[in-house]
């Protein structure tokens, strides 16, 4: 049978090993079944206690096991990333069911924090302060509790919960404080919390028609928020505009390419990319991190600040980064308050002029919609109008060898094929254009006061090159944008402004925004009523000061506090730890009564015999004084 | 203490890199002291790490990981400073009179809050002696223990305490050194009256049963108390009776503090073993030690008279006469 304090401390160090585990299993890189499997063996030794355990030779070979599978996974050509984890999951395995030994709980709490801080580089979810609290918690206890084993004189007993309570309380303080004040240096990115690269298709070079915005899904791709806007104007001025993401101008007969242009333009890591003049407002926008390397722009977009990655921008005005970023981005920009046309581009290459793959049909239809005596561009306008009146469709069948054509027959589709037919219709009118793939609108969260892009948001439009200057044209009807695939639309709004805290306030938190924290603070204290504040600054300060006074009316009109008050009167003081028989008798008090006094609050405090009540002392003290 | 790295069988080189860094004591403000355990040089090290890769990185999680371990450590420490400065002093316990020699097992407890269980480590120190003991902290009381042999006798105020521990992680020894005006009484080693020719009035035989005493050569074998008697003649004792008028005279004694030149030093501690014998045995009666005079009756008395006879000097003045008379000088009785 195990001593009590020895169970404790198996429990205890197998609740830390299980913090680390949890939060790995946060990382998207995880496979489920290899932390299920330590969740399933900590929870079977739970209930079967530590008679469920292998020999440390055992233990080992699982260990072992573990390192030649995970050579074999990357041999197979699995990523080193998901690789690792799987290997330190496969570890803490073989740690949970060995035997309970000194330095099986070493064993422990070293591989819970090493996963912990593994998890710090391979997880950015916000869940992650949970394990994290957890883990302080029960590390506090399992170090505790192993440090009071095995003393000469037997274990030592363990401290009641509550009292650790309040001491975490206050650790968890000095945590925050640390996390602000520290400073910040960023040398290399290589250990920044990393996600799995989301599959987006549509910003690619080449683009099949059917494979974009098809699909109503809420997975969020853009994140913004105001900076140093009133979130009711962010509202008013960031809504329904257009992200712009990849042109595409060659029209391939079933899908569009991306034309190769010169860069004309790159952007080092930490530096300003200039797009544009004028007024503007900030925003801050946090890029999830896909497997395309683009970065949406909002209409309007003036200046990007300290750019996270070294990006590329080409003449056709597309954005990218060097490769695609393996985390999320918090990139600061400037955007006008009002979007202009669109920022000076090149002129039209020759393949966005090109009408040798513009269906006869869709020519012919154009020619259907013309008036006698229209101009090219107002025939273009006839042309937005009609598609406008057709039906948008997200599920209409394409035909992959001739989408346009069934598309003009069917009048149902979704926005690639609107921004299609609209793109080769203006070709056909003699005017160049392009499809241009990004997103539109977008969500504005109530909660949190910012805008979300979801990858429902995708959409296509047109650019067409009219009076020396690219114009946007947008054919898809309005219909689009009353559909949604988020389901629960307050539970989300809430999760998402959860998220956007995380992200603003713990992962992307940087040196400037340490002022920015104050001025939040400060916005905060001025948009929720300063008086509000300043009362439960009073109730606080009078709470404390309260509790004050009790503890000094409880240590002074406790006996001893009166005993201190009556020495200090006789000019003697008695520290904290000092017993009334190292102190010399006071002044005026004769030895032999000092002495008797002495003894008989001896006798009171440690003797067993009732103790003195304030009364009793005061008689006493005034016999003394006699 | 349950977690050493140790365990962990690192390289015999590694573990003995760890106690030289265990050994290291850094000053933390005045009367403090600092230094870590083997697995506080784990946390530590992991804990440069981190930061290291948090600096490095600018990964704000490891910055939050970071911040959590430091702030963990910290407040181990500052526990570690609450628990020694609020520790009561050694004269809270009733630490027992010790004889010189001779070993005890010292285990006296007192009913005391704390929020920590510890372990801590205290040495007393005086100008003549040092004493270590340990105590054991719990959630409800406090435990004074060990095991003390001290050597010679004396009445040992101590000048300073110094307080050590290793709670409540385990990771950080702390030492906190501190006043204390605690005292220890170490009695001469008690020795049975063997002696018999040095005492002026030899007990006048009665029937009323009175004491113990070491046997001596010649004594009667009926006198013998056999129920304790062992194989060694050394160990006997023998059982004596006397009237009841003698009983009061036997109630008073007189130890005279004057050492003859010449005479060695051991003769005189035998002197006051003698007397502590004696004064062991009574709960009542009178002592005169040299020149001052002492009512056994009043529990106040009875203790100075042990602290007067652990702290005895040799003197040049003779007691007052009366009772039964203890000297080493020839023809006082």
């Amino acid at each position: 049978m195990m001593p009590v304090t020895l169970v404790r401390a198996e429990r205890l160090t197998l609740a830390v090993l299980m913090c680390g585990v949890a939060s790995l299993a946060l990382s998207d890189f995880v496979s489920p079944g290899y932390w299920l499997l330590a969740a399933l063996a900590a929870v079977l030794r739970l209930l079967v206690g530590p008679r469920l355990a292998l020999s440390e030779l055992q233990a080992s070979l699982i260990g072992w096991g573990g390192f030649v599978w995970v050579g074999l996974e990357l041999a197979m050509g699995r990523a080193w990333v998901v690789a690792f984890t799987d290997f330190l999951l496969i570890l803490s395995l073989a740690v949970t069911i060995e035997a309970a030994t000194p330095r099986n709980h070493l064993h422990r709490m070293l591989v819970g924090l090493f996963l912990l801080l593994a998890a710090a580089v391979l997880t950015d979810s916000v869940l992650y302060i949970f394990p994290v609290a957890a883990f302080l918690w029960f590390m506090w206890r399992a170090a505790a509790c192993l440090y009071g084993l095995n003393w000469p004189g037997g274990d030592l007993p363990g401290v009641a919960p509550g009292r650790d309570a309040r001491l975490m309380l206050g650790i968890a303080l000095a945590t925050a404080a640390g996390f602000v004040l520290l400073p910040r240096f960023d040398v290399h990115s290589v250990l920044k919390p990393t996600q799995p690269r989301m599959q987006i298709s549509g910003f690619t070079d080449e683009v099949q028609l059917g494979d974009f915005a098809r699909e109503l899904d809420p997975t969020v791709v853009l994140r913004i928020e105001a900076v140093g806007v009133a979130p009711e104007r962010m509202e008013r001025l960031l809504g329904g505009r257009y992200w712009r993401g990849v042109p595409l101008g060659r029209f391939t007969g079933s899908g569009w390419e991306r034309l190769m242009q010169a860069d004309i333009r790159r952007t080092g890591r930490g530096q300003d990319l200039r797009l544009g003049s004028g007024e503007g407002f900030g925003i801050a926008v946090f890029r999830e991190a896909s497997n395309h390397p683009y970065l949406q722009l909002p209409a309007g977009v003036q200046v990007i600040h300290d750019l996270p990655e070294p990006a590329l921008m080409d003449a056709g005005g597309a954005l990218r980064f060097e490769q695609a970023p393996a985390r999320r981005l918090r990139i600061r920009m400037d955007v006008a308050a009002r979007p202009a046309m669109l920022p000076d581009l090149a002129a039209p290459l020759p393949d966005e002029r090109d009408i040798s793959r513009v269906p006869p049909e869709l020519t012919a239809w154009v020619r259907s919609l013309a008036e006698p005596g229209d101009t090219p561009a107002q025939t273009l306008s006839r042309v937005v109008a009609e598609l406008q009146s057709w039906q948008y469709d997200l599920h209409a069948p394409i035909d992959a060898a001739h989408p346009v054509v069934s598309f003009l027959k069917s009048r149902r589709g979704h926005c690639e094929l609107y921004a299609t037919a609209l793109a080769l219709a203006a070709r056909a009118l003699g005017f160049p254009s392009r499809v241009v793939n990004g997103y539109y609108g977008g969500e504005w969260n109530d909660v949190g006061s910012f805008l979300l892009i979801r990858q429902q948001h995708a959409h296509s439009w047109v650019e067409v090159w009219q009076a020396g200057g690219w114009q946007r044209l947008d054919a898809t009807p309005p219909a689009r944008w009353q559909l949604s695939g988020v389901r629960f639309p307050l539970l989300d709004d809430v999760w998402e402004t959860v998220r956007l805290s995380w992200y603003r306030y713990v992962l992307e938190f940087q040196n400037q925004d340490r002022t920015g924290l104050v001025r939040s603070v400060w916005q905060a204290v001025h948009d929720y009523g300063a008086k509000t504040l300043a009362v439960a600054v009073v109730l606080l300060l009078l709470g404390i000061g309260v509790r004050m006074v009790v503890r000094l009316l409880r240590r002074t009109a406790s006996p001893i506090g009166m005993v201190d008050r009556w020495l200090l009167r006789h000019g003697i003081e008695r520290l904290p730890h000092q017993p009334l028989r190292c102190l010399p008798a006071p002044a005026g008090i004769g030895d032999a009564a000092w002495q008797g006094f002495v003894r008989g609050w001896e006798m009171q405090a440690y003797a067993g015999v009732p103790a003195w009540s304030r009364a009793r002392t005061r008689r006493e003290l005034r016999a003394l004084s006699a | 203490m349950a977690y050493d790295p140790a365990d962990l069988r690192l390289p015999p080189w590694l573990l003995r890199f760890f106690d030289a860094l265990v050994r290291l004591r850094l000053p933390l403000g005045t009367n403090w002291r600092i230094g870590m355990t083997r697995p506080g040089i784990l946390l530590t090290g992991a804990l440069v790490g981190i930061w290291l890769a948090a600096f490095y990185s600018g990964n704000n999680l490891l910055y939050l990981c970071g911040a959590m371990l430091t702030a963990l450590a910290a407040a181990a420490v500052l526990r570690g400073i609450r628990l020694l400065r609020n520790l009561p002093s050694l004269d809270v316990f009733e630490v027992p009179v010790l004889e010189a020699g001779e070993a005890a097992v010292l285990r006296e407890s007192q009913q005391r809050q704390s929020d920590t269980a510890a372990i801590v480590e205290t040495e007393f120190h005086s100008s003549d002696m040092q004493l270590a003991l340990q105590l054991r902290v719990e959630p409800v009381q406090t435990t004074l223990q060990g095991r003390l042999k001290p050597e010679r006798r004396g009445v040992f105020v101590h000048g300073h305490e110094i307080l050590s521990t290793t709670a409540p992680l385990g990771l950080y020894a702390l030492s906190y050194a501190r006043g204390s005006t605690a005292s220890i009484v170490v009695m001469p080693k008690a020795c049975a009256w063997v002696d018999a020719g040095q005492l002026s009035r030899t007990l006048q035989e009665g029937d009323e049963w009175r004491d113990l005493r070491a046997y001596a050569a010649g004594d009667s074998l009926a006198r013998v108390h056999w129920r304790k008697a062992t194989m060694e003649a050394r160990d006997w004792t023998v059982k004596r009776f006397a009237r009841h008028e003698q009983d009061e005279a036997d109630d008073w004694l007189c130890v005279d503090l004057r050492l003859p030149d010449g005479m060695a030093a051991e003769r005189f501690e035998m002197l006051l073993g003698k007397a502590w014998f004696w004064l062991k045995s009574r709960r009542q009666g009178r002592i005169d030690i040299g020149r001052q005079s002492f009512d056994l009756a009043m529990p106040e008395a009875r203790r100075q008279a042990i602290v007067a006879l652990a702290a005895a000097r040799s003197e040049s003045m003779p007691p007052a006469m009366g009772g039964i008379r203890l000297s080493l000088v020839e023809g006082s009785a």
